[in-house]
């Protein structure tokens, strides 16, 4: 539906962008994720039209509309603060896209009635929008998009600005949202929970290059790089380095467990520093009569959660993060006997 | 911070508001009842008459043409301070503060005297004739002054800052989102400026063109200096009942006029929908 074909954009000599080939199919949930200044937003504006790219070609639907203004492509923005027109009603927010594009005013009645039915704002569609709550803002900002049928729906950080009950409220009803209407969407934002609960693919954004793309169990389970490991969900992370090579496999030795792993080569040089990555519920207290696979950290401090505690221990110089789900307690400095699974290391390079 | 430090900090203000504004406008509104005798004193007798009198074709004659030049006049600052305004909001914020620094500069200079600096360029022998003669654009030179339109130069020029900082004030607040949204949903440039930018910016084209049109129709120097004393503006009828014909009650009268037509206009534009929200003194 959309693709990317060497897309790069430079700022005042200053490039944002660098060079992103992508391809986005129909009818799917894409995020950019990425921390604040990765260039996700730029890579957004770019599909909109909002932003010239420097280099490279923008095809939406098969048609090269890398020179066409934003007004010429068939995607519409939701902005990050909504951007409503605020001296005209929720109506005329709502019906503006359709008044632009000369459609017949029974069409018009009839896309936008259909679309303030959908959104539950029958009883607000003469209110104007600085009257309105947040939630209720953002539900017209993405009618205002949706009516318009657009093949992409571009969504800048659009629920950065709710609090965290009504996000996540926001988030299902987007994804349901998205599902009937069946436009792909085009998601940007920082927040990791956001990203794993709403899309079909993620595509994580690094200094203006997309680290890794998939769907999100394959990014939470398999990070090719470390700042995918990083930046998903909190990491175990132990030093390893290549000891020798077997059969194009390479064996790695982490130190600290005194394990040595079989992976594929990728690669890899040797005595070249990797880093073994386990996620914290990937860690368990041991049994007493567990003896392999097993370390022991000291017990430094636990955070509280919720419906699991994090527990953080320390060994040698590193911090473990491991999940209980009771309310075990530890004396300061007590051993603890932990156990992983080898199979549950995922390897990357060190950087 | 408490109640008695409140009200010392308060005060100048309230005693400086009382005195100077507060106190003189009952006053003149008290005189404008009265009846005026011969000599330029006030008879302390009640009367409606000095109202009545502003109805006299011959005033209502000078209400219209302070009407017809206030229109022009305004009109003009409209049209040449919103292009400029947009022109200020689209560059870098220390540009923008210089800019409306420059157009603040004048301030520092009496307006009467910076009337005189145009008597020099617009007078027969002036500047504008003189440059317009030696490129032979012309052959006699034109009457800038002394007319109705030495009244326009000069009054667009003095009063074009009060339409500036309000209509700048509202187009720089504009979320330059808003705009890209327009433009998103296919709004062409057109349609962005007249659907979009013009009405997010309602209330400062209002309050520019009050902080326009009201001095227009009551600065009288300007008239005095640059009419060459042939139109009479109102401005220049209440100046001359004050200090001329020394008829002070219906001088008053003129004023209290004045200042109801002003505060109806703002009534008109509350109801039109319209927010006050940076109309700042009204």
């Amino acid at each position: 539906m959309v693709k990317l074909e060497g897309v790069t954009k430079s700022f005042e000599e200053k490039e944002i962008i660098k060079g992103i080939d992508l391809d986005i199919y129909e009818g799917e949930f894409l995020t950019f994720l990425g921390p604040s200044g990765c260039g996700k937003t730029t890579l957004l504006r770019t599909i909109s039209g909002l932003e010239a790219v420097t280099s490279g070609k923008v095809f939406i639907d098969d048609v090269d509309v890398t020179n066409h203004a934003p007004q010429k492509r068939d995607v519409n923005t939701i902005f990050q603060n909504f951007a409503l027109f605020n001296h005209m009603s929720v109506q005329k927010n709502i019906e503006f896209g359709l008044r632009m594009k000369k459609i017949s005013e029974v069409d018009i009645n009839k896309r936008t009635k259909d679309i303030i039915k959908m959104i539950q704002m029958q009883d607000f569609k003469d209110a104007m929008p600085p009257q309105l709550s947040g939630g209720q803002q953002q539900r017209v900002a993405l009618a205002r998009g949706l009516v318009n049928k657009p093949k992409v729906l571009l969504l800048d950080e659009p629920l950065s600005s709710l609090d965290l009950k009504l996000r996540k409220k926001m988030e299902i009803e987007l994804k349901q949202i998205q599902k009937k209407t069946g436009i792909t969407f085009i998601y940007v934002t920082h927040d990791q929970d956001e990203a794993l609960s709403m899309s079909d693919r993620i595509a994580i954004i690094n200094k203006g290059v997309i680290e890794q793309i998939g769907n999100p169990r394959e990014i939470y389970d398999k990070p090719k790089t470390l700042f995918v490991a990083d930046f998903i969900g909190e990491s175990n992370k132990f030093k390893a380095n290549v000891i020798s090579f077997k059969n194009n496999n390479a064996i790695i030795k982490i130190h600290d467990l005194n394990l040595t792993l079989t992976i594929p080569d990728d690669k890899y040089k040797m005595d070249e520093a990797l880093v073994a990555i386990l996620r914290p519920e990937q860690i368990n207290i041991a049994k007493k009569n567990d003896n392999i696979n097993t370390f022991n950290v000291v017990y430094k401090e636990r955070i509280f959660n919720g419906n699991y505690t994090k527990i953080i221990g320390k060994l040698n110089k590193t911090d473990i993060a491991f999940i209980i789900y009771n309310d075990k307690e530890f004396a300061k400095n007590t051993e603890i006997k932990l156990k992983y699974k080898p199979q549950d290391f995922v390897i990357v390079r060190s950087k | 911070m408490n109640r008695n430090l409140k009200f010392i900090c308060l005060a100048p203000v309230v005693i400086y508001a009382l005195i100077l504004i507060f106190f003189p406008l009952i006053y003149i509104l008290f005189i404008s009842f009265q009846t005026s005798d011969n000599y330029g004193g006030i008879i302390y007798v009640f009367t409606i008459y000095n109202y009545i009198r502003i109805f006299d074709p011959v005033y209502l004659k000078v209400f219209f043409n302070s009407a017809i030049i206030g229109l022009f006049v305004t009109l003009a600052c409209l049209l040449i301070a919103y292009p400029f305004s947009i022109f200020v909001s689209e560059k870098k914020p220390h540009i923008q503060k210089l800019l409306i620094t420059l157009v603040l500069i004048p301030f520092l200079t009496n307006s009467l005297i910076r009337t005189y600096g145009w008597i020099v360029l617009l007078r027969k022998e002036g500047i504008f004739n003189t440059i317009l003669e030696s490129l032979s654009i012309i052959d006699n030179p034109l009457s800038f002054m002394y007319n109705n339109l030495g009244i326009f130069i000069g009054l667009t020029y003095t009063l074009l800052p009060f339409m500036i900082l309000p209509i700048y004030n509202s187009v720089s607040k504009i979320d330059k989102k808003v705009i890209e949204a327009a433009r998103d949903l296919g709004a062409k440039p057109l349609n962005i400026f007249f659907k979009v930018i013009v009405p997010s910016t309602y209330s400062g084209i209002f309050n520019g063109c009050i902080m326009t049109f009201i001095p227009a129709i009551g600065m009288f120097f300007i008239a005095d200096l640059l009419g060459g004393g042939k139109t009479m503006l109102i401005g220049n009828l209440i100046k001359n009942q004050f200090l001329v014909s020394r008829n002070w009650p219906f001088g008053s009268a003129l004023s209290i006029f004045l200042i109801i037509v002003t505060f109806l206009l703002v009534r008109l534009y509350k109801k039109l929908g319209g927010k006050l929200d940076d109309l700042g003194g009204f």
